[in-house]
This record gives structure tokens, sequence and C-alpha cells, in this order.
């Protein structure tokens, strides 16, 4: 398990990074390429479009306006004329009047000018050169006919005649000349006509290439619709997963900082890869000083410690001068190794302590019982008859050490419930000055004769948070000390009142006291204080210990003040209900 | 001397340690072979009882007394020190518990101190474990009394220890009283 936490550290960071950041570029790649393509399928679609309208436009314009239209209009123009012509000059041979000569000098002045136009329009058509060819021919012979009538006029009255019968002739040739203008003018037609079918076809090529076009930009947007979505959605997961393995990874480093085992990982080439706060603490090197050196070369104390403890077992190593018990174990994996070693001076030394509390909770219950037993032995005695003074004498030591016994049986059972966090505190509200009291009438009749018992205890209630039997055990167990310790008797005080907004109860007496560096210790598990001094006063150690912590449960505090031969004084504060 | 122990002599008048006229240890030891304490008036065996507790001091002093031994009992290891390197004991009871010296620090002591004869030593204790015998075995005893014990028991045993130191060397009580006992369990 740990080998896989220390790979996990090591692979999320660089190959998997990696992959990521390769997959998100040719997405980028991929979809900037397909939206240019896309752009420029659009812009090509638009410029055909106006290349195809623009075309169109001027293909109408060119041959309308600039082929067709002239020839069309030449042709007529040149039509009307020669019938202008013909008509002025047959008027002229039936009126002989000059000045119906006029439409045919105008006619001829013009139709040189039109059929100029037809030519310059001749290419519109490939026709159209022959047909002009057979006009001009018709026009140039009409012409010379009309010249010859006109001069035949006027050469005299027989001229007159024979321009009269000639007149028939010009009629065939005007005829054929009609029907060439005719062809000229269909010619004209052929090439709206053709201009219509090169609309059409500059239409329908536009249509199609703008429908290609269109159908690639939509294959193409198509394409991104489905892809790109999709590839996102994978992008987007595996950037989650990414994240997830990274946040892992991270917390995985969380844990391992805050793990109570010194974590070591190191590579196949022996050199440090990770050292966890708790390998700092343990083997007194930071981090930043080990990893990226060699382990042995860093410290020698980790290769002392796995030989020291290869079997399993625990085994003390000394590490800067310091003794120190470990536990190790080693996962290899492909790529290193993950060293794991476990402190276990504190819970030794732990372990000890709860041997020394079996072994002296035993020892305190064998004494009253080994007196017990002694004197019920003793009792028993049939070789020597033992006055009666002597027998209630040993019955009073049974009695007193059975009361002893079962003390301290009550208070080992409270010390396993405190110690195991089992015990059940009931507080309520409790008048502290009530209880006080009780407790001083009952302490008051047992008291020799050469203490002074003196009270201040406030009339009115004074209600405190507490368990009501519990603490009239504790300053119970208060007003015995007062008396145990003070082996000549003297003054006892018990004061109750209020201030700082808690309330407090004094118990001080005018005893052997305590010594100043024996004032926090007196209320350790066990402790007693040094009974050179106490004459020979007994008790388990536990009386204090359990004062405190009972009192603690209970939101109070217990404290003491004393001097040495002067006398001591112990206070609960509690808080006010 | 306790008020106690003081009490008991005075209703038990034949166990007054001034009837005992001075003699040799060997002498004293030639009358072990009597259990009985009024059988053991020209053999008083004077031993030194070091014990705290009260009670413990009441009935080894009362115990002992019957048995025939004069006893001579203190509370603290530094009043026992006192009186043991005054001299004049055959035996010294020591409690290992004791509030100020532990008793194998007084047996230590003494053994270190060079004018004082070397009294023979049996601890008295409710801390039995294999350490602490060993522990006693090593500060010189040459017996050691688990808590609880048959006080009425305990003169034939002091007795039996001294003959066999007298006849035996201390090694061979020694051999008898550790080797192989395991006491109680270690914790």
């Amino acid at each position: 398990m740990v080998a896989r936490a220390g790979a996990r550290l090591e692979e999320p960071f660089t190959a998997r990074a990696g992959l990521r950041t390769d997959g998100a570029r040719t997405a980028r790649r991929t979809v900037r390429a397909a939206l240019v393509v896309l752009i420029a399928l659009l812009v090509a679609s638009v410029a055909a479009a106006a290349v195809s309208v623009r075309r169109i436009y001027t293909l109408a314009n060119t041959r309308y306006l600039e082929q067709a239209a002239p020839i069309y209009a030449a042709t007529q123009d040149v039509l009307v004329e020669m019938l202008n012509q013909d008509t002025a000059v047959r008027g002229y041979l039936i009126s002989g009047d000059p000045s119906t000569l006029e439409p045919y000098r105008e006619g001829r002045a013009r139709e040189a000018a039109e059929l100029a136009q037809i030519a310059a329009n001749a290419s519109s058509d490939p026709r159209v050169p022959a047909h002009l060819a057979a006009v001009r021919r018709d026009v140039a012979w009409l012409e010379r006919f009309y010249a010859h009538q006109i001069a035949l006029f006027r050469s005299g009255p027989a001229g007159q005649r024979q321009a009269r019968r000639e007149v028939l002739n010009g009629k065939a040739r005007f005829d054929h000349f009609r029907l060439l203008a005719l062809q000229l003018e269909a010619d004209a037609g052929r090439v709206v006509e053709r201009a219509r079918s090169a609309q059409h076809g500059t239409f329908v090529n536009a249509l199609v290439f703008v429908i290609a076009i269109g159908a690639l930009a939509v294959a193409i947007a198509l394409t991104l619709l489905l892809r790109v979505p999709e590839r996102l959605y994978h992008l987007y997961r595996a950037e989650e997963e990414a994240r997830r393995g990274a946040e892992e990874g991270a917390e995985a480093a969380r844990a391992l900082a805050h793990v109570g085992e010194a974590v070591i990982l190191v590579d196949d080439s022996d050199t440090v890869r990770y050292w966890n706060p708790a390998a700092e603490h343990l083997l007194g090197l930071s981090g930043s000083a080990v990893v990226g050196r060699a382990l042995a070369a860093a410290t020698p104390a980790v290769d002392r410690a796995l030989e020291a403890t290869r079997g399993g077992e625990p085994a003390a190593v000394t590490i800067d001068d310091r003794r120190r018990w470990l536990e190790s174990a080693e996962s290899r994996f492909e790529g290193g190794r993950v060293i794991v070693l476990r402190d276990l001076t504190e819970s030794r030394e732990l372990e000890r302590i709860r041997a020394d509390f079996v072994a002296t909770a035993a020892h305190e219950l064998r004494t009253p019982l080994a007196a017990i037993y002694g004197a019920v032995r003793t009792l028993l005695r049939e070789d020597h008859h033992l006055p009666d003074a002597t027998r209630a004498r040993f019955l009073a030591m049974i009695e007193s050490e059975s009361e002893r016994l079962r003390r301290l049986m009550d208070q080992l059972l409270v010390t396993a419930q405190l110690d195991g966090e089992t015990l059940v505190v009931h507080c309520e509200t409790v008048d502290l000055c009530a209880l006080c009291r009780s407790l001083v009438d009952s302490t008051g009749l047992q008291l020799p004769e050469t203490f002074d018992l003196s009270v201040d205890i406030p009339t009115a209630p004074l209600d405190v948070t507490a368990d009501p039997e519990r603490l009239r055990q504790a300053i119970g167990n208060l007003l015995e000390n007062a008396i145990k310790y003070s082996p000549d008797g003297g003054r006892i005080e018990v004061r109750v009142g209020a201030r700082d907004g808690r309330a407090h109860v004094e118990i001080a007496d005018s005893g052997i006291g305590i010594p100043p560096e024996e004032q926090e210790r007196i209320f350790d598990k066990f402790y007693r204080l040094d009974p050179t001094m106490t004459r020979g006063v007994g008790g388990s150690g536990l009386g204090l210990y359990i004062i405190r912590q009972v009192v603690e449960r209970m939101g109070g505090e217990v404290g003491v003040d004393s001097e040495l031969g002067k006398g001591s004084t112990f206070t609960i504060a509690l808080q006010r209900a | 001397m306790s008020v106690a122990a003081a009490e008991i002599r005075a209703v038990d008048p034949q166990d007054e340690p001034g009837a005992d006229p001075p003699a040799t240890r060997a002498s004293r030891l030639s009358g072990t072979g009597s259990a009985g304490g009024r059988h053991a008036e020209t053999a008083r065996l004077r031993v030194l009882l070091v014990e705290d507790e009260p009670s413990m001091r009441l009935l080894c002093t009362f115990n002992l007394e019957l048995g025939g031994f004069e006893v001579t009992s203190v509370e603290t290891g530094a009043e026992g020190l006192a009186r043991a390197s005054e001299g004049g004991f055959d035996l010294l009871l020591l409690d290992v518990m004791l509030p100020d010296l532990g008793g194998f620090e007084v047996a230590q002591r003494l053994r270190e101190s060079a004018e004082a004869p070397c009294t023979p030593v049996v601890f008295l204790s409710a801390r039995g474990s294999e350490t602490d015998l060993a522990r006693g075995r090593a500060a010189g005893a040459i017996d050691y009394v688990v808590k609880p014990f048959d006080p009425v028991a305990l003169p034939h045993r002091l007795r039996d220890d001294l003959a066999e130191l007298a006849r035996s060397g201390a090694d061979a009580v020694r051999r008898r009283r550790f080797g192989g006992r395991s006491g109680e369990p270690d914790l």
C-alpha cells in the first residue's frame, strides 16, 4: 500500500501531465484548422456568388447594350433609311419635285454610319459579317440604282420614261435587301439568345459552385459539431481525471505529511526522493537537506535502524545520542522502495507506565491484604491465648484495613474509568453552600480535639454546575487530607465564596505543607508526598489525582497554595449555574 | 520501639527483652529447635524491624516476640540505618518500600559501611516480582518474604534462615530461598 502511494507521488506529475498537454494541443490545432477552412469556404462562396452576379451583369450589359442592341437598332435604321430613300426616289420620279429627294439625301448620309455601327459589332455573331457584306452590297447596288434613276429623270423626258420603266428592277433588289436586313435583325436576336443562354450557364455554374462550397462547409461544420463536443468532453474528462489524480497525489502527500511514522521514499539509485515531516522529526534532518542525496550519505541511522529491526521485532537504535525504540517496514516497488520507521519509544514508555501502575496498584492492594491476613492468622493462633484487648486491636485492624482496601478498590476503579474516559459525571445545579455545610457538619463530629474548625460559608445559596455526589467526595477527601497532613492538629478553615464569575471552595490547614517543587506532582497518579515528613501518613496516591480529574470533568479546576511547615490551601473552582 | 509493640509486651511480660541475658549469637541459636516463644527465653534473637505500615509493624512485632525474638522496630529507612549501624542485632527485617530510603538502599549502605558488622538481612515486601527478588538478592539479603505472608510462621522461618546461615553459610540460605524460586510473575 505504501509502495503504491509512493509510486502515485511520482507518476502523475510527469508522464500524465505531458500526455494531457499533447492531447490538448492536437485538439486545438484540429479545431483551429477546421475553422480556418470553414471561414475560407464561406469567403470563397461569397466571392463566387459576387463574381457570378457580376459576370451575369456584364454578359447582359455587353450582349444587350453593346452588341445586339446596336446591330438591331442600326439594321432597323438602315432599313428605314433605305425605305425612305426608296420612297423619296419614287416620289421624285412621280412628282419631279426635287424637294421630295430630301429624305433620300438624308438617308444616304446616315446609312454609312449605321452600317459602320453594325460592322463594329460584327464580331458578336459569326453570321453578322456575311450578312452585313450582303447588305452592303445590296445598299451599294440600290444607291447606285437610285442615283441612276435620278440622273435618268433629270436627263429629260426620255430618261424620265426609262426611269419609270426601270423602277420595278429596284423593287426586287430592295426586297432582297429587306430580307438581308431581317436576317441581320435575326442575328441580333441570336446574340441576345446566346447572352441569355450564357447567363443561364453562368447562373447554373455559380449555383453549382456555391452549393458545392456550401455542402463542403456544412460537412466541415457537421464534422466539427460531431467531433468537437465529443473531443471536448473527452478532454474535460481527461482533465478531470488528471485533476483528481493530482488531488489524490496531493492528498497522499498531505496524509504522509501528517502520519506519525517516518516515511522515506528512495529510488533505485538509493537517492532520497521523499522524506516526510515525521522522518525529519525522528532523524533530525530536514527534507530539503536530504532529498536528492544518497540515503547512506545523508544519514547512516536509517540503514542502522533497518538492520536492527530486520527480523520485524522492535529494536533500540541510538539516533543523535537519543535511544529510540523503532519498528521498520520496507516495501519495494518498480523504481525504488518505501521505508517506514515507526517510533515506539513513547508507546513503550506508556506501556512501562501502565505496567508500573499495575505493579503499584497490586502493591497497594497487597499491603492492606497482608495486614488483614496477618491479623486473621494471629487471631487464629492456638498456641497462645490472646487477651481480649489484643484481640479487639487485631479485629479493629482487620476492620480498618478492609475499609482501606475497599477505598483503594473504589479509587482504582475510578482511575480506570478516568483512564478509559468512561467515568460518568452527572452535572446538575448544586447549592455549594448547602453541600459544604453538611460536609463540615459530619466532619466536625469526627474531628479530634486538637483541631479547630473554622467555617466561612454564606447563608444564601451559591448554585454551581457539578455532579453532587462526586463533588461531595472531592471536598470530603480534601477535608480528610487536611486532617491527615496536620499531625499536630491545628486550624482547619473551610471557605465558600464567588469571585471572577466562578464559585470557590477553599480548604486550608496549618499542617506540614508541601514543598514548591512537589505542588504540581501531588496531582499525579500514585504520587505521594515524601512520607518522611508525613510521619507515616498512608494513602494510595490516587486521591488528589481523582479529585482534580473529576472536578475538571465538571468544568472546574483544582489548585493548591502551600508553604512548607505552614500549611496548605486547596481550592476547587466551579462554574456557576 | 513502637507504642503498639510496647503495649503488646505489657500484656505479655515474659517476652520483655530486658529478661534476655547477654549471650553470643551461637548460644542463642542453639535454642532454635524449640518453636514456642516461652522456650526461647535462653535464645532470644535480636531483630531490627524497619517497616512504615503500623499494622504490619504491630503484626510482626507481636508474632516475632511470641516466637522468642527481641524486636526493635523503626518506621523509616534512615532510622533503620542509624540503629543498624549501632550494631547488636542478629537480623535485619527490612521493608522494601519505605518512605525515605528504600530497604534495598538501607541494605546496600550497611554493606558498604566498613565498621558495621555484616548483619544478615531479610526483606519484607508487597513487591514480589522476579526483578524485585533479584534486586533483593543482589542487595545481599539471605531471604525475601513476600506480602501477604503468615506472621505466625515468620519466627520459624527467620530462625531456620539463621540456623542454616550458621551451619552452611549465606549462599546456602540464598540458594534455598531464592534459587529456582519464581516469586510471582513479572508484570
